[in-house]
């Protein structure tokens, strides 16, 4: 037994030297792989290419995508590459995509490492983080204003949306709207009317009568998550009150304490009076409401979120009890508006040294009709006047989006500034929410702290 | 018992001591190469106001000083972080020796258990997990469901209630007990038969043998359990980068996770780096206290 | 007597199993419903607790191996063996050379060595990673498995040198002794007595890194870029994302499919555990 070990052991010894001096031969110039890969390829497409595509001359590209989501993002921009490659045989384009977890992480060890993509997926509250740091991160696409045709763009999004400084970061894929995704049996049983401008106050009131009726079931579910219930309700519920922006441009708390107490009462009030399923119930539930088990059977009413994230709460209900509505508003508030944002954007590495050509992918995948076909609304409705027609034109998106993001740009929200995008400020309203609502501190205290630690934060933003 | 393996003092280790140089050199190699840049980047960009994607610009101590004196979160986080590795840390040695004991004993179908125990450990931090720890804790879920049977009308939302999701997710770690549990039937397996063989001629009862044997020959691999078990819990964030981000109102908001928010979400490298430095000084302190007391409990047999 | 004896001894046996079973039980359960899981479509998962699949879904597997079209699970497979087993093998290699150096030698220096070893345990991998992806960026290994594979080659697992210290300092040194005076050298020691006599501990070793390599999420994220590239742990996590709804039969199928190889390893070298070291045949 003995030699057999002794000989297992060298027999151990000899497949790990002899991998790992393989796998070290095969890897180690392992860009130089992979650009006999991309040559390869382009070899490929440049004997098709007789035909010849619109800019088919040039020099052999080769450009890294950057993007995250689910399978069915993923297809159709597989498929939208292919596409695109076809038509520009001296283009290879790298796909590099992967699930949200860890995406934000691994973009900016890349941006750090100056091996990022050329093209990058980016999320619109990440844009004053990237944007406020020493080194230009992004480059400017307007720029590039004579590839990318911006006017199909509404200059007010392109503006204070996907812009830093009067610098273009990133080109918006889609537009998300807000809204309250509805069971219609339920407020049917209920007897809850479908066609009111709900207010915060009158979600309380049916949401007393629904728990009268049924114990089991809630009115409504707040989505817990700092993406969600800090731009769904604490940001609109101030702005709403004041008539303007909790946070300003010049990183000033613009509220005073005892709205935003207000709001605080406001949120409790929701929870506290049964309208809203209890925040212990939905927290392990952030961002994926649509898993709660009350949605699933029918005993919650309805779910307040981003139209983005319709899809998913509506395949767990069942498309033909599924309806929309606006989100609630403030009642005899200064503005009743909906929240609205670009839903991703998508950016040009400033590292790239192929910027040109990045450029001309994303006029592209934003304004040419082949590619509304293919990407449809895997990004949300198209933002690009553009895209969109053909997707409205030919019923390429999912109606119930398409539905909520007209209502809500029917009476958008202005742009909120980007200070009050900052992720931690964000997570500090959600944790003194958190307080609040467990009842750990009054809406007084609340108030109290927010205004100390956000004031602080905003200082050090200023610098 | 432990003495009658005690020799004369020949030991052919001491004339050859230099040798010991030669074997650790890979080791040696590696940190020069892998580890000690990194340590000392993360050491220096603790002092500056490094925000990971751009130039790092020299602060002096104000990271530690806003730590200390400011953020409320590091104080919170720490607490949360101390009782989490109080509770997982013994409760997963404890029962993963247990478990151990009853799997190194000839039964029938042992291989069977025995990979049953350490499922839970491959699961890891996948991504069923999470949704598998809703559905056991949450409010309708099996946990309760069972309490119900019982008798028990428990409307408790184990995760989502400030009082009980610390305590919840730190079963999460203490059912993933398979490593230590691997380690401990390994080292019993490595006791040397004939120190039973010799108290069962002394007569000795087995419940006997096994404080007299089994514990002192196992606390090298006990002592070893505690030291990793409570610096990889230090660290752990598992659960709350998984299930509950830190919710509610921070109760699960693990030292890891706020060095992780800090790191890649808030672009505070700097501040992260000086959140892990702190907690470097602090497990070190751990780690040398549980050095200091293993003179009195750990027993090597090499030791003549 | 005798017979009470013999009852109790048969209780004593029953005890244990029922302990066994009950807990078993509760470490087993959550993959069981997985695996059932695995068959429901979504309502099902989450609208009740219920075990069994009420309208079974039987294709999850197949679609779920497809992946996204691009590359299938079959790819993701063979990159997480290609990525694992080169980096246990050298662990394990590294670390017991290393272990025996730290055991047995009282070199100059040795305590603080040790002591600087098992520090670099405790510095969160948070901080370390954007300094080390640059060092592997300019050593060229981005992309590649060489950032597992290097690490381990050269001993930068401190867990397991540890470990494998705590065990070599279990075994009793006369028995390096007898062999010294047979005229062996340290080396041959290593391999011939230490070693056959370490195999418990070996086989842990690598059962726990072929585990964690294998599961390994953060630095695979980091390393790999290219799809093509992609282990299983990003595999799985390739469709998740919070916007879409997700086929969770498929995402279940797929975890408890990419769990199997650790189940399988681990089933396979756990009767390791239950061979006995004779440490007085060697001696003999």
């Amino acid at each position: 037994m003995k030699k057999n070990f002794v000989s297992l052991f060298s027999i151990l010894l000899v497949i790990a030297l002899s991998m790992a001096t393989l796998a070290g031969c095969g890897n180690a110039p392992a860009q130089q792989s992979g650009q006999t890969e991309g040559e390869e390829t382009a070899k490929e497409k440049e004997e098709d290419s007789q035909t010849e595509g619109e800019s088919g001359s040039g020099e052999p590209v080769t450009l890294r995508f950057s993007w995250w989501g689910a399978d069915v993002r993923h297809e159709a921009t597989l498929a939208a590459i292919e596409a695109y490659q076809k038509a520009n045989p001296n283009v290879t384009i790298e796909a590099e995509y992967q699930g949200f977890e860890g995406y934000q992480q691994k973009m900016m060890t890349q941006l750090t490492g100056g091996t990022a993509p050329d093209l990058i997926q980016i999320d619109n509250v990440w844009l004053m983080d990237l944007c406020s740091q020493k080194t230009v991160l992004f480059d400017d696409i307007n720029n590039y204003s004579d590839i990318i045709d911006l006017s199909s763009f509404e200059k007010q999004i392109i503006d204070s949306y996907c812009s830093y400084d009067g610098k273009l970061i990133g080109i918006p894929l889609g537009t998300n709207g807000s809204g309250l995704m509805v069971n219609h049996e339920f407020f049917e049983k209920f007897d809850i009317p479908m066609d009111t401008q709900f207010t915060w106050d009158s979600i309380i009131e049916y949401g007393k009568k629904v728990r009268e009726a049924d114990p089991e079931s809630y009115l409504i579910g707040i989505d817990p998550s700092a993406e969600s219930i800090v731009p769904l309700f604490w940001e609109p519920y101030l702005l709403g009150e004041t008539g303007e922006y909790w946070i300003s441009d010049d990183f000033q708390i613009t509220c005073t304490k005892e709205e935003m107490g207000k709001a605080f009462s406001k949120l409790k009030e929701l929870y506290d009076s049964g309208a809203a399923v209890p925040m212990g119930e939905t927290i392990s539930f952030s961002a994926k409401m649509e898993q709660l088990p009350k949605w699933v059977n029918g005993q919650l009413g309805c779910i307040m979120d981003w139209s983005g994230r319709l899809p998913a709460i509506k395949s767990a209900l069942g498309a033909e009890k599924f309806a929309t509505v606006n989100v609630p508003v403030v009642a005899d508030g200064k503005l009743q508006t909906y929240p609205t944002k670009p839903s991703l954007l998508v950016g040009i590495n400033n590292a790239s040294k192929h910027k040109e050509e990045a450029a001309k992918f994303i006029e592209w995948m934003v304004n040419s009709e082949e590619a509304a076909e293919i990407l449809k609304d895997v990004r949300s409705i198209p933002t690009s006047k553009t895209a969109r027609e053909i997707v409205d034109e030919k019923g390429l998106g999912d109606p119930d989006v398409l539905k909520m993001v007209t209502n809500t740009l029917a009476n958008p929200s202005s742009a909120p500034p980007y200070a009050g995008r900052n992720a931690e400020i964000v997570a500090i309203v959600l944790e003194e929410i958190q307080k609040v609502v467990y009842g750990q501190q009054t809406p007084e205290e609340g108030a109290e702290q927010l205004t100390a630690r956000v004031q602080a934060k905003l200082d050090s933003l200023k610098k | 018992m432990l003495g009658r393996r005690r020799k004369n003092s020949f030991n052919m280790y001491k004339r050859k001591q230099w040798m010991g140089l030669v074997y650790i050199m890979p080791w040696l190699i590696g940190f020069l190469v892998f580890q000690l840049s990194p340590l000392i980047s993360s050491l220096w960009y603790s002092f500056t106001d490094y925000s990971a994607l751009g130039e790092a610009e020299f602060i002096g101590l104000e990271n530690y000083r806003n730590l200390f004196t400011i953020d409320p979160n590091f104080r919170k986080s720490l607490s949360v972080t101390l009782k989490y590795v109080f509770m997982t840390v013994p409760a997963k040695l404890i029962f993963a020796l247990f478990i151990a004991m009853l799997l190194s004993m000839k039964l029938r179908a042992v291989n069977f258990f025995r990979t049953v125990y350490y499922i839970p450990s491959i699961l890891g931090a996948s991504v069923a997990i999470a949704t598998l720890w809703r559905f056991l804790f949450m409010r309708d879920g099996l946990i309760n469901d069972i309490l119900e049977a019982f008798g028990l009308n428990s409307t408790i939302d184990w995760i989502g209630d400030p009082r009980f999701a610390l305590a919840t997710i730190s079963l999460l770690a203490v059912w993933q007990f398979g490593s230590s549990m691997v380690l401990f039937l390994a080292g019993i397996k490595q006791i040397p038969q004939d120190l039973y063989e010799a108290a069962c001629i002394d007569g000795a009862s087995k419940v006997k043998q096994f404080f007299i044997i089994t514990i002192p020959m196992l606390t090298p691999i006990v002592f070893f359990n505690l030291i990793m078990q409570m610096i990889t819990a230090f660290q752990d964030f598992t659960a709350p980068f998984l299930i509950t981000s830190g919710g509610p109102a921070n109760e699960t908001y693990l030292y890891g996770m706020l060095l992780y928010d800090n790191a890649f979400r808030f672009y505070k490298m700097g501040y992260a780096c000086a959140l892990s430095w702190v907690l470097f000084v602090i497990i070190i302190a751990f780690t040398l206290l549980l050095f200091r007391t293993s003179a009195k409990w750990v027993f090597y047999s090499e030791e003549d | 007597m005798n017979k009470i004896g013999k009852a109790k001894k048969i209780a004593n046996v029953a005890l244990r199993y029922i302990i066994l079973i009950l807990v078993g039980i509760l470490m087993v359960y959550p993959l069981i419903w997985l695996f059932f899981s695995s068959f429901k479509p979504n309502e099902e998962i989450f609208g009740n607790i219920r075990l069994l699949p009420v309208n079974a879904v039987w294709n999850s597997y197949v679609e779920g191996w497809k992946g996204t079209g691009q590359f299938t699970f079959a790819t993701f497979m063979i990159n997480s063996f290609k990525m694992v087993v080169p980096t246990v093998a050298l662990t394990i290699l590294s670390s017991v050379v290393v272990a025996y150096g730290f055991a047995r030698f009282r070199f100059p220096g040795h305590k603080i060595l040790f002591a600087l070893m098992i520090s670099t345990l405790m510095l969160p991998n948070a901080v370390v990673v954007i300094p080390r992806y640059m060092l592997y960026n300019k050593l060229g290994w981005l992309d590649s498995y060489m950032p597992f594979y290097m690490p381990a080659l050269f001993a930068c697992y401190p867990f397991f040198i540890f470990m494998f210290i705590q065990f070599f300092r279990g075994l009793p040194k006369d028995l390096d002794e007898a062999a010294c005076i047979d005229g062996c050298n340290t080396f041959e020691i290593l391999v011939k007595i230490i070693l056959p006599l370490s195999k418990p501990s070996i086989i842990s070793a690598t059962i726990f890194q072929f585990v964690w390599t294998w599961n390994d999420f953060f630095n695979s994220l980091i390393y790999i870029s290219s799809v093509s590239k992609y282990p299983l742990a990003l595999g799985l996590r390739m469709s998740l994302d919070t916007a879409d709804a997700a086929m969770w039969n498929e995402i279940f199928a797929m975890a408890i499919v990419s769990v199997m190889p650790c189940v399988i390893l681990f089933f396979l070298a756990q009767k390791y555990f239950v061979e006995g070291i004779a440490t007085s045949g060697i001696k003999g």
